[in-house]
């Protein structure tokens, strides 16, 4: 390897004896393709030429021994260190804001110990989802945890970002998931939490850890509660005269102790197009390109020209649309699947649900993760999208949606549903997409609809994120989100990493 | 400054916070707050041995009176010791370094039962049997039964991480945290995010809930409950032994047909609770009871779990261990003052936490470890998915005190070591208080560091809660 290096040489030798000569780099090709993530941001800002923060050295660590020395040193010299998984973060969680150090885990991907009697799993942060999830079902079991990122998401980055699946409804978050985790911290020691069920022995250390985005420690191994895989698995689609029905009823599921796998409900707008985008692909199978999926994309590349002033189409959706499409899946034991399956429809039917039968539900179900990988076509048309994803209890919800579709109507298209519930509350996914003439009009436009949006969340009393986690991206409004506990985060950030080297500038600490 | 002069001192400060009548420092008041239910508490208390006195004890009504106590004791650099209703069971209450007990049962408003979110949000002094009662006179249930729930409050099972015995349904008192409020050392108070879930950094409230009053105060917490279940299945089983017993609580688990309560009862156990449970003349207890909202739901869990355990060997005794179970399960708690009026004995029990696989091997281990200076007998009493709680109830006799207290204290080591040995969890839901201080250092190894670490940072004088958790007195 050639080429000049801020890191002192010393640094890099010391880093080469550790990890060995093959498994780190600092080629301009690497440190370009890990100076981002999935940041819609910096998409833009690359699309134009503006190269975002690279790391100076990326390094691929291939055991928990070589973790704990890499962070010693970089302890020892003071050098920013940023965790990663497989960089599909979206708030900018693992970009190099001071340079510094990337420890890659990728080469941590061994399952080390399956415990069929107990149903756990300790699997190693490099993991990456789909293939962990294969390796189980072929064993029989299944993680139940299914982001749309899965093909380019890691457990140690699911962990460290309270990741949530689609099925989270069921199977719960990635925090419901963990039973320990092992942890270097930034002077290079290491934490095994216990491997018990429960336990009343203090403060949860887990939770020290998960959700902590790299700022603490690098979690380099996790154990998680396994699932039988499912027996049986049944479909169902309804759709509601409105809105507000459709959330009735997701709650009435909820709190009747219901445990859907799949519970989906998309707003007027989104309903309005997925069922445009799906008769589309019905009439004219042989268009099935990018603008015949359903969503955010068909909707943004229908309303490229009216882009430039969302406020009027978002006011012409909004007025028309009223129908609210559902999804539902149940799985597990066949009994039970079919109880709930049975007990669903009940629900809905009584709220004024149009029962629409399997195929919505089917469909899908064979389309799921498709969504994580389009996006990028999108921005080479000159628009950009995002989504933004909160949370907050029932009684509270629709003040939440409304708040925050005003908030963001002004400046991009929006459209939103509601995927992860629980019997206290919901979560609302916002998907926006929207324009500007210049990059500089867009980039002013994208920081608007975060400003105004998160701005409408605090004030609405949401909470500023449900599962991506905060980054960079929202890092500002950390504070008040705390409600005056953030002197805990402070002071775990004090006690762990006296010298700041761990991911800095994230989680606004 | 003389231990009097401190003692004026925190009673002036009080009186000019509160008012008088919100403080006491009578010597009768004075002594019951200074223990709790620890067994050897009661040796301490028939030598009439008194000691670890508080200075004076205040009773907060809202939130901005605990902050200007913590405020001021910080700046006069005075114990406070948050105290709820005194029913643990491991000294975590003892102001060992005197100062004052923040006594918080007149925080007991149940401020919300929200039909539409399930949730309650309820002062942190509720006792746990008033909230209950309300919540079941609205149509809910909070779901979370200790034993001790006539004499425990709402913050005091946050601060010790408390299990109720339906938790294999509703979880265990973590599980059901919405958010919290409260004061940390430095008098700023918090309040934590009403929300069903986020991705907002780490889970602060599961950083204070557990925390035995060690980093902050809390006052008040928003909790979900359930809907109020109209019926319940019950059904007793008899097996040959603990292993066949166990496999079939295991079983139950991981088929999505736990109950809401699931109890095994090793032989010993069985023959101690046979006349009380109707169990069977020898072998294993073992108890279910489904219950829910969804009464159909349970009704088919139950129909599918009975069977479950009948194919795996498990003998029907009908509905009524079940239903004794249920009728009589806080029944314990209430009566171990009859065993230690005895002058030479002491009771005490021991819960610990452990996955499937090493379930057996601990409970075997720890059984004849503990028999060797006492009577020992478990039940397996909280039953998740990748393991269970072992529930031991020891029992030790010696006519010289001393030994008596060795003795009880060898059988702790016995079930202790042994935990530690395995990887399991020296507490399930008691907690640590004082007396597990030493084990728990053994148990979390770096992580009590990392703890201690960020105590000095939150706490640096030290006034919350002094000497528990396996904290230093004073962090330097």
């Amino acid at each position: 390897m050639t080429g000049s290096n801020p890191l002192a040489k010393g640094v890099l030798e010391m880093v080469s004896g550790i990890v060995g000569k093959g498994n780190w780099s600092f080629a301009p090709a690497q440190l370009l393709s890990y100076s981002r993530d999935l940041w819609t941001r910096k998409t833009m800002e690359m699309q134009a030429g503006k190269l975002p923060a690279p790391p100076h050295l990326i390094v691929w660590p291939e055991s928990t021994e070589q973790v704990q020395s890499l962070l010693r040193l970089a302890d020892q010299a003071q050098i920013p260190v940023i965790p990663m998984g497989a960089g599909s973060g979206v708030c900018g969680g693992t970009i190099a804001l001071r340079g510094g150090i990337i420890i890659d885990l990728k080469k941590m991907d061994r399952i080390r110990n399956l415990d069929r009697t107990s149903m756990i799993a300790e699997v190693e942060a490099g993991k990456i989802g789909e293939i962990l999830e294969r390796e189980l079902n072929q064993l029989g079991f299944t993680l139940g945890h299914f982001p749309s990122s899965i093909y380019c998401s890691a457990v140690g980055g699911w962990v460290a970002t309270r990741s949530a699946g689609q099925l989270s409804s069921k199977y719960g978050k990635i925090e419901d998931m963990v039973v320990s985790l092992e942890v270097v911290l930034p002077d290079g020691r290491l934490i095994r939490t216990r491997t018990v069920p429960r336990s009343a022995t203090g403060p949860s250390l887990n939770h020290i850890f998960i959700g902590s985005e790299g700022t603490l420690g690098i979690i380099t191994s996790a154990t998680l509660r396994l699932w039988e895989y499912p027996k049986a698995r049944e479909f169902q689609g309804f759709r509601f005269p409105d809105l507000h029905q459709g959330l009735e009823s997701i709650r009435e599921m909820m709190q009747s102790e219901l445990k859907p796998a799949v519970i989906r409900l998309y707003d007027p707008v989104d309903t309005y197009f997925s069922s445009k985008g799906i008769i589309e692909e019905k009439a004219k199978p042989k268009k099935i390109g990018l603008f015949a999926k359903r969503g955010i994309i068909h909707l943004a590349q229908k309303t490229l020209p009216y882009l430039y002033h969302p406020a009027l189409p978002n006011r012409f959706l909004q007025s028309r649309a009223k129908a609210s499409k559902m999804i539902l899946i149940f799985e597990g034991e066949t009994e039970l699947a079919a109880l709930e399956h049975k007990q669903a429809k009940e629900i809905c039917l009584h709220a004024g649900g149009i029962d629409t039968g399997e195929w919505p539900a089917r469909n899908w179900w064979k389309h799921r993760y498709k969504v994580s990988y389009t996006m990028s076509k999108v921005f080479d048309l000159g628009f950009f999208v995002d989504t933004i994803e909160v949370a907050t209890l029932w009684d509270n919800l629709e003040n939440l949606y409304y708040s925050m579709q005003e908030a963001i109507s002004k400046h991009a298209l929006v459209m939103a549903h509601f995927s992860h519930a629980y019997p206290q509350g919901c979560s609302i996914y916002f998907s926006i997409a929207s324009t500007g003439r210049t990059l500089q009009d867009r980039l002013a436009r994208y920081d608007a609809v975060w400003e105004d949006a998160m701005e409408a969340c605090m004030k609405a009393g949401g909470a500023l994120s449900h599962h991506h986690g905060i980054g960079i991206l929202k890092a500002k409004w950390m504070e008040r989100e705390s409600g005056g506990a953030a002197p805990l985060l402070k002071g775990l950030k004090k006690a762990l990493d006296p010298n700041g080297i761990m991911n800095p500038g994230k989680l606004g600490i | 400054m003389s231990v009097d002069d401190k003692i004026i001192n925190a009673i002036n400060l009080l009186n000019s916070l509160l008012g008088k009548n919100r403080v006491i420092s009578d010597q009768t008041s004075m002594l019951i707050y200074s223990r709790d239910i620890f067994m050897p508490g009661y040796l301490d208390l028939r030598e009439g041995k008194i000691q670890n006195l508080p200075w004076a004890a205040c009773f907060p009504e809202n939130i901005e009176e605990v902050a200007k106590v913590v405020g001021r004791a910080q700046e006069n650099r005075i114990p406070l010791i948050a105290f709820g209703a005194g029913s643990g069971v491991l000294g975590g209450t003892v102001p060992v370094t005197g100062g004052i007990m923040v006594d918080l049962k007149r925080m007991h408003q149940i401020r919300n039962i929200n039909p539409t979110n399930l949730t309650v949000e309820v002062e942190a002094g509720v006792m746990g049997e008033d909230l209950e009662r309300a919540l079941n006179e609205t149509g809910f249930t909070l779901g979370h039964f200790p034993s001790s729930i006539y004499c425990s409050t709402v913050g005091g099972w946050l601060s010790t991480r408390s299990a109720g015995q339906l938790s294999s349904k509703y979880g265990k008192i973590e599980d059901l945290v919405i958010s919290l409020e409260g004061v940390l050392a430095d008098g700023s108070v918090f309040h934590t995010r009403k929300t069903p879930r986020s991705a907002t950094g780490p889970d602060l409230d599961q950083i204070l809930v557990g925390s035995e009053g060690t980093l902050g105060i809390i006052t008040s917490a928003l909790l979900a409950i359930s809907r109020l279940p109209e019926k319940k299945f019950s059904r007793g089983f008899r097996f040959e032994d603990v292993p066949s017993g166990m496999e079939a609580m295991r079983t139950l688990t991981q088929k999505e047909l736990v109950p809401a309560a699931l109890r095994l009862y090793d032989p010993v156990d069985t023959g101690f609770n046979r006349q009380k449970l109707s169990g069977p003349e020898s072998g294993c207890l073992l108890i279910a009871v489904y219950q829910g909202a969804n009464n159909e739901q349970a009704e088919l869990k139950a129909r599918l779990g009975f069977m479950r355990i009948k194919e795996m060997g498990g003998k029907d005794l009908g509905e009524e261990p079940g239903e004794k179970w249920y009728e009589h399960r806080y029944a314990v708690s209430y009566q171990q003052s009859k065993i230690l009026s005895q002058p030479n004995t002491l009771l005490d029990t021991i819960e610990v936490s452990v996955i499937w696989k090493d379930a057996l091997e601990l409970y075997q281990k720890v059984i004849p470890g503990i028999g060797k200076v006492g009577l020992a007998m478990a039940h397996f009493s909280h039953a998740w998915r990748e393991g269970v709680c072992v529930y031991f109830s020891i029992l030790v006799s010696d006519p010289d005190p001393e030994i008596l207290r060795q003795k009880h204290l060898q059988a702790w080591q016995a079930a202790m070591e042994p935990c530690l040995t395995i990887g399991a969890s020296i507490s399930h839901h008691h907690g640590i208080g004082r007396f597990r201080s030493e084990w728990l250092k053994k148990e979390l190894g770096v992580g009590h560091e990392l703890l201690q670490k960020l105590k000095s940072e939150l706490d640096p004088a030290g006034i919350f809660n002094p000497e528990k958790l396996g904290f230093s007195a004073k962090n330097e």
